[in-house]
């Protein structure tokens, strides 16, 4: 059985092997929790301070109204948030003083648990080939999640 | 030529006014044709200019204590008054009483020492309407550098004036329908489709509890969420403990909100005692969530600080980070920061920004409220 610490390590790890695979400034796992399903961000890779800790998403709003709801993945851009009048919504871009991000929707089930995001301080458009590698490290960060998921809560 | 006799002959200083009688004799004066018509063309010039002067604009001259000795036929027209009743009065029969005893004590300071005077000022007329103008005084010094007369210029810009103050109200006006309307959508959303999703749930539960379809508390749970979202909504449009409780407990809510959301923690302190009219707290509250949400999205930081103090004839909102600052010229006048100004001019208040790159920003409201 993984201990809580064991598990963040292989997490943690997952995100900088993605971070360095797709040359991103930061990556960052975010999980959906609580009967309120509020989305926090657990672990990153590439931060530039701790803020992203204590960042709870509105609940509709943002991330969570966007990928978490329609259960798609998402390219972000800080101007065309701007331009929607919605970048307040994006705390975590705000946070880490990201420009571009990408976001998908993480399964368990047919149910999302929660976002795993890559984002750069500069403008980016992320290739094909290099969503296809986010969404592989999002499938094997589902696979330790869900496996932590199913054991009982050690204490 | 005495000095005495030279001022019997032309008994006033006033521009040009001697230009004739000037050039009927200068023939007979000066022997030096080529001088004399130098001479002719400049005083002509001159009288020219008077003239044009005097079509553009409402003109006086006053000696150096302010007694009129010059109006032209617009200076009548507007003030009411014939010329006759003008000319040796002291200028302050046109005057309005609507500035300060500060204002007019700069004014003559201003102009006493030589220096050009230009502004705003609204006079009255002799039938007791008020008019602007926008004024120009011109101090005409002698040798020493002492004046010895002023010539005032003035434009009428009353119905610039009062466009202004018109466009300030519907402002004002404007900011209040739409504080009204949040409010209604904010109660609407509150007690409509929210009470409708509430017994939903209720509904749901029951439903649930005797032994329903597992399906249903996923259901369930998609409902409460719907419930928070609305709530949510509600609560970001106009949040009812606004109204209800007032400005210190929905400043409280709105930056346990924020802390969450933005990871920002922030300071609030705190010394209201007794709630500020409705207008007021509105305008105190969108100012910090402005200013705080401004502190999200460019002064990096971890931590604010806001506070709103009574300070017996006024009230305070004080918004500060030690952030990375900017200067005026780059963001300066964003739209976030003038719909800030306009309503703390709406409440007859005033907002001052503080802020040099890499040395933060303060951003503070300050509004009169009467005392008691």
């Amino acid at each position: 059985m993984l201990s809580m610490n064991n598990r963040d390590h292989l997490l943690t790890e997952e995100l900088q092997r993605l971070r360095t695979q797709i040359g991103s400034d930061f990556c960052s796992l975010g999980l959906l929790e609580g009967y309120d399903r509020l989305l926090k961000w657990k672990l990153a890779s590439g931060n530039v301070n701790d803020r992203f800790l204590s960042i709870i998403e509105r609940p509709g709003r943002g991330l969570s109204g966007s990928v978490v709801k329609v259960g798609r993945a998402m390219q972000l851009n800080v101007p065309e948030l701007v331009a929607a009048r919605q970048l307040h919504e994006y705390a975590v871009l705000l946070a880490e003083n990201l420009r571009s991000a990408y976001a998908i929707p993480l399964f368990i089930g047919n149910q999302v648990t929660g976002i795993l995001l890559a984002g750069d301080r500069k403008r980016r458009i992320y290739r094909t080939e290099e969503r296809n590698q986010i969404a592989l490290a999002g499938e094997r960060i589902t696979q330790i999640v869900a496996e932590q998921a199913v054991e009982p809560k050690s204490s | 030529m005495s000095e005495r006799s030279s001022q019997e002959r032309y008994p006033s200083e006033n521009i040009a006014e001697n230009v004739d009688s000037l050039l009927e004799r200068l023939d007979g004066q000066i022997a030096d044709p080529a001088f004399r018509d130098v001479l002719k063309r400049s005083l002509k010039q001159l009288a020219d200019v008077k003239f044009a002067l005097d079509e553009a604009s409402i003109v006086a001259v006053t000696d150096r204590k302010g007694t009129i000795q010059y109006v032209n036929d617009k200076f009548c027209k507007i003030s009411g008054y014939s010329r006759e009743e003008l000319i040796g009065q002291d200028h302050r029969l046109v005057n309005s009483g609507c500035h300060g005893k500060a204002f007019m004590r700069d004014l003559w300071s201003s102009i006493s020492s030589g220096h050009v005077w230009q502004g705003e000022i609204k006079n009255r007329s002799k039938n007791g309407g008020e008019y602007w103008v926008d004024t120009t005084i011109v101090p005409f010094v002698d040798a020493e550098g002492r004046p010895y007369q002023y010539l005032a210029i003035r434009h009428e810009v009353t119905q610039l004036k009062q466009t202004e103050e018109q466009l300030q109200s519907m402002m004002a006006q404007m900011m209040q329908i739409q504080e009204e309307e949040r409010r209604r959508f904010s109660r609407d959303l509150h007690d409509g489709i929210g009470q409708s999703l509430f017994s939903l749930k209720i509904t749901l539960d029951r439903m649930i509890s005797e032994g329903a379809d597992k399906g249903l508390e996923n259901l369930g749970r998609e409902v409460s969420q719907l419930m928070a979202e609305v709530r949510g909504l509600a609560w970001e449009l106009r949040p009812s403990v606004l109204d209800d409780l007032g400005i210190v407990p929905a400043l409280r809510t709105y930056i346990e909100n924020y802390e969450q959301h933005y990871g920002i923690r922030v300071h609030f302190d705190c010394n209201l005692r007794k709630r500020p009219n409705l207008l007021i707290e509105t305008t105190i509250y969108r100012v910090v969530q402005e200013a705080l949400t401004n502190v999200a999205k460019y002064a990096d930081v971890f931590e604010a600080c806001v506070a709103v103090r009574d300070h017996g004839d006024h009230l305070e909102a004080v918004v500060e980070d030690r952030g990375i600052g900017f200067s005026r010229e780059k963001k300066g006048r964003g739209v976030g920061l003038f719909s800030m100004e306009e309503r703390a001019r709406a409440v007859a208040g005033e907002l001052r920004v503080r802020s040099q790159p890499g040395e933060g920003t303060a951003v503070k409201l300050k509004v009169p409220i009467k005392a008691g």
